[in-house]
């Protein structure tokens, strides 16, 4: 058996800072915005995938593999950062969409001039800050289960499980996290043109 | 129709909120029949519910594009020192994962 190189021995864990680091840590900050976060999930992927080298399968890349434990590391911060907030879906607590919508059921006044102004015009430089700011003002379980769902296209069968919700409680995170950002976005940016 | 509906203790015509709620979760899985009946419906009277629905395409768009440019942004980097901390870190647990 000499001269095989296991899969384990493939992988080169002094360099992966060098190689690896950036790529994991704008993975993070793009879509947590939270550096000092970043930093902390990088140290943890490179751990995590330390103590479990001898799963590597050499399946995928070095690169991909060490994705992969950066992503559940990130679903894992984001289900435990949220645990401890309640939903809002209570009777007792006002339902967040009443700013939205009168007691009929109608758009508010306020809300359709925001409404009737496309997204579409919004160009790359307004996006970011806009975006960053409206993202901050959300639940935390909420802005997860936008990043989730929106840019990382995971089944809403999978975000339940990564989230520990249940479909219809994941549909209404969605569409506060959806109409609030989209209301807060355009209010923000038509404020900015002024 | 209409007294099909009122017999099911049902509203004759759904508000924006409700359909708001529709349109929503139609970006996650396709409508059942009479929901889809009702929103489209709703949407062919409703600019402002059409608006909203634009809207919520529009934003998967964008956040989709911008996020993805943000992780290829050569220009976002670990700090010098970050980098040298989280490497010392695993240099030192490299020694203890062999056995």
């Amino acid at each position: 058996m000499t001269g095989t190189v296991t899969h384990e021995q493939r992988l080169n864990p002094e360099k992966w800072v060098e190689d690896y680091g950036d790529l994991l840590f704008r993975y993070v900050v793009s879509r947590m915005r939270d550096r000092e976060l970043a930093e902390e999930l990088v140290q943890q992927t490179f751990l995590a995938a330390l103590a479990n080298r001898q799963q590597y399968t050499g399946a995928g890349s070095e690169k991909g593999w060490l994705m992969s434990i950066l992503k559940r590391k990130m679903i894992d911060h984001v289900r435990l950062q949220s645990r401890t907030q309640p939903l809002e879906v209570d009777e007792v607590s006002p339902d967040p969409m009443d700013q939205f919508f009168d007691r009929r059921g109608r758009w508010r006044q306020n809300v359709r001039d925001a409404l009737l102004h496309p997204l579409d015009s919004i160009d790359r430089e307004e996006f970011w800050p806009v975006f960053e700011k409206c993202m901050a003002g959300l639940p935390d379980k909420q802005a997860g289960a936008f990043m989730l769902r929106e840019v990382d296209d995971r089944k809403t069968e999978q975000i339940c499980k990564d989230l520990d919700v249940s479909p219809s409680n994941l549909w209404v995170l969605l569409h506060r996290a959806r109409t609030r950002l989209a209301n807060c976005m355009k209010t923000r940016w038509l404020h900015e043109q002024e | 129709m209409n007294k099909n509906k009122q017999a099911m203790g049902r509203p004759v015509m759904r508000s924006c909120k409700e359909i708001s709620k529709l349109v929503s979760s139609s970006l996650d899985r396709p409508l059942p029949f009479r929901e889809k009946i009702e929103v489209w419906m709703h949407l062919k009277m409703c600019r402002l519910c059409n608006a909203f629905g634009r809207d919520l395409l529009r934003l998967r768009t964008l956040a989709r594009h911008r996020i993805t440019e943000k992780e290829n942004d050569p220009s976002i980097q670990m700090e010098p020192d970050a980098k040298i901390r989280v490497q010392s870190t695993v240099n030192r647990n490299v020694g203890r994962a062999d056995s």
